[in-house]
């Protein structure tokens, strides 16, 4: 017990990003399952690790300050390159996400293994590391928080609607809908640093499909996403100093559980 | 209420429809008949602003359409109305209905609720999911959500596609119901046997408005007649 108290004081940062990023993620994820969409922050993050290992290179020449938004931009140009190429070549966008997101994995780990990035600072943003959060790190994921709960009250019932409607007259969802690719790649972002670019999608998707799957009505759902994200979050938390395991993959194994325990439900 | 002038849209190089010009007026039922790919659902989303035609103008309520801001005054139920819901929507029926509400910015009275689930055998059903629903169910649901908002205009596409008779047959007595209390309806349909005696106008549509004119008008025409109107030019018009 005095144990994980003295954790709990030295990872302080990393469980208040961490309880930033379970709520954040707790917003958004159920539209995305819903709008069949669960695979898009998987090649989000996939894609953001060129822009990581871009950012380590050069970040000696940026204030810190500017970190973030670089990332976000990268991202963000990277992203763009999916529906451009989707229209240029006139394939489904699934296909072009694919393909950009293996040149991005591809450039990344060739731009890694030229220059000093192929050691820990890689498996760093491949698993993530719970010890090297800091401060700044939480406040990033705090301002994130901060635009989820902002967005999430201005466009929740036109989230909702584009879940199962196409369209409906005078409402418009481009704006709401691309807010909301921006809110998921903000939330990747922050949590990258956590769950690292491998790992980070599964808040996108365990305890939101969990939550789809039980609640009796939609009202229902958010709140126990939340609930239930920030239940793997200790979870991942407490098993991970006590196995001594990565954090990442204790969340995951723990989210994992939500699974066998829908099975038994089911039954 | 609605009209359209001299309106054409085309895709991909390929005329969908050309210069249709045609009016709603205040309690009308119109029927929109034609065949498959005839321009019918197309016609309704430029109607609905889904869609820019390439030509012709638009007006709602005496407004341009790009300038019309009152659209929950048109209920809309689409073609295939929930059917491809993701099965894992735990949406009960009583937040699908108060959607509208949310998304238009009006205040849901709850004793017209009350009324229409009643109408539409709904009542039981309200804390439903409605991904539980049957298709008739659904359909109904679709309906009743279109109307929440007390509209002056409904619009249907191909809302009885998938119904046996004897719903088909409750459906355009509920729908008669309606029109008879003041609701002007647009029913867009290719089963032009199902028109009820309440359609008071008639447009026939293959791309180009092959006919348009009173129901009387339309009912004399045969059988023949009326496959006329898919493949050729009749003129016709009985505004």
């Amino acid at each position: 017990m005095m144990e994980l108290l003295l954790y709990l004081d030295l990872f302080r940062w990393g469980l208040l990003a961490g309880i930033c990023f379970a709520i954040s993620t707790a917003l958004t994820s159920p539209f995305l399952i819903l709008q069949r969409n669960s695979l898009f922050p998987h090649a989000i993050t996939h894609i953001l690790l060129l822009p990581l290992i871009l950012l380590s290179l050069v970040k000696s020449f940026f204030p810190s300050l500017l970190h973030f938004p670089f990332l976000l931009i990268t991202t963000l140009f990277l992203s763009y390159l999916i529906h451009f190429f989707s229209k240029f070549l006139n394939i489904f966008e699934d296909t072009s996400t694919s393909m950009i997101t293996y040149l991005s994995l591809g450039l990344a780990l060739l731009l890694a293994s030229k220059t000093s990035q192929f050691d820990l600072t890689l498996l760093n943003y491949l698993f993530g590391s719970f010890v090297t959060i800091d401060k700044k790190d939480f406040l990033e994921s705090f301002f994130v928080l901060l635009f989820s709960l902002s967005f999430f009250y201005y466009f929740k019932n036109l989230w909702l609607a584009k879940s199962f409607e196409e369209e409906l007259p005078g409402i418009e969802f481009k704006t709401s809908q691309g807010l909301f690719l921006l809110l998921i790649t903000l939330q990747s972002i922050v949590g990258v640093k956590l769950m690292g670019v491998l790992l980070v999608s599964s808040f996108f998707v365990f305890s939101s499909t969990v939550a789809l799957k039980l609640s009796s009505s939609f009202s229902l759902v958010i709140p126990l996403t939340m609930f239930l994200n920030f239940l793997s979050l200790l979870f991942g938390f407490v098993i991970s100093i006590y196995f001594d395991i990565p954090f990442s993959s204790a969340t995951v194994i723990s989210m994992g559980v939500y699974l066998l325990l829908l099975f038994i439900v089911r039954k | 209420m609605i009209q359209v002038e001299n309106l054409s849209f085309f895709q991909n190089g390929k005329k969908i429809l050309e210069d249709i010009s045609l009016k709603v007026e205040k309690g009308d039922f119109l029927a929109i008949i034609g065949p498959n790919g005839g321009g019918k659902t197309t016609l309704i989303k430029c109607l609905l602003g889904f869609i820019k035609p390439q030509k012709g103008k638009i007006y709602l309520w005496g407004k341009e359409l790009s300038n019309f801001k009152d659209w929950h005054l048109i209920g809309y139920v689409p073609q295939r109305a929930g059917k491809d819901l993701n099965p894992m929507f735990p949406l009960t029926l009583r937040e699908f209905l108060h959607l509208p509400a949310l998304l238009y910015k009006k205040n849901l009275d709850e004793n017209y609720l009350k009324e229409l689930l009643e109408i539409f055998g709904l009542t039981e059903l309200l804390e439903r999911r409605i991904t539980s629903f049957s298709f008739g169910q659904l359909q109904r649901a679709y309906i009743a959500r279109a109307l929440v908002l007390k509209p002056e205009v409904l619009i249907l596409d191909e809302p009885s596609v998938g119904l046996d008779f004897i719903s088909q047959k409750n459906f355009y007595e509920i729908l008669s119901n309606f029109h008879q209390k003041g609701l002007t309806i647009i029913l867009v349909t290719h089963e032009t046997w199902l028109l009820t005696k309440e359609v008071n106008k008639v447009a026939c549509l293959n791309q180009r408005l092959y006919f348009h004119g009173a129901h009387e008008d339309f009912c004399i025409f045969s059988e023949k007649d009326l496959a006329g109107f898919y493949f050729h030019k009749i003129e016709h018009t009985h505004w």
